[in-house]
């Protein structure tokens, strides 16, 4: 069912995205590359490191790719989550993996948020503070994987 | 999610507030540093009821269509029309 006359309607991923493009404010070049991944490398699945599959969508490609470091390289939503080495259970069954990984000299961090049967729900790149905040929330350690393997 | 879309495009960085799912997406500039602007709101509307941990921000929010509100009234006003949405798709189905 569609919107009452006068209610609001969500915009979903799909119509943001292309509203971005449509004002320059994403280039249409850097969405077309990401779809192009997307249908060849993740709407498979990208597996995690512990062998589980995690399900990415193309509305989830959309609300990923707004961040300019992944919309430039958007190869970096593979690459995360190929390089899990923790994953912390969260609310509504959701779990928080963290991902680490290196680009020539430059370490990257992303936090990734798992819905139930492993839908990609959110990809952030963040810092060693944030880190720090989130496990600060102390969600319980399911799997880590140590520093050698 | 909520966004400013004066900001769209941009680098930013998530700030936890709640749950690990609730975050303020805070603007980085080239090289990756705050900027002290938001570019988004993140957090999952439907269960969230920590609103004692939302931030209180200066800044008022506006959907299109729809009147500037401070964040909490427009996310509260957000999550009755999305759990209404959600009642009705149930009772459907």
């Amino acid at each position: 069912m569609g919107p009452e006359p006068g209610e609001a309607r969500e915009e979903t991923p799909r119509e943001r995205i292309q509203r971005l493009v449509a004002g320059g404010q994403m280039p249409r070049a850097a969405v077309e590359q990401a779809e192009r991944l997307w249908q060849e490398r993740l709407r498979h699945g990208i597996t995690l490191p512990n062998g589980e599959q995690v399900w990415i969508t193309l509305d989830d490609l959309y609300q990923v790719i707004v961040d300019s470091r992944i919309w430039r390289q958007p190869e970096r939503i593979e690459r995360a989550i190929a390089h899990v080495f923790e994953i912390r259970r969260s609310h509504s069954g959701r779990r928080q993996a963290f991902s680490r990984w290196t680009e020539g000299t430059k370490a990257l961090l992303a936090s990734i948020i798992l819905e139930p049967g492993n839908r990609l729900w959110s990809l952030h790149l963040i810092d060693a503070k944030r880190m720090r905040r989130y496990t600060r929330r102390g969600g319980e350690i399911i799997r880590r994987q140590s520093e050698r393997s | 999610m909520l966004w400013n879309d004066d900001l769209a495009g941009r680098a930013f960085v998530p700030e936890p507030f709640g749950d690990v799912t609730d975050n303020l997406l805070l603007e980085l500039d080239e090289h990756e540093q705050e900027t002290g602007r938001m570019v988004g709101v993140e957090l999952a509307i439907l269960e969230f009821d920590r609103w004692d941990d939302l931030p209180k921000l200066d800044l008022l929010w506006q959907l299109p269509g729809q009147e500037p509100l401070p964040l909490d009234e427009l996310l509260k006003r957000e999550q009755r029309r999305l759990r209404q949405e959600a009642e009705r798709a149930a009772s459907l189905a």
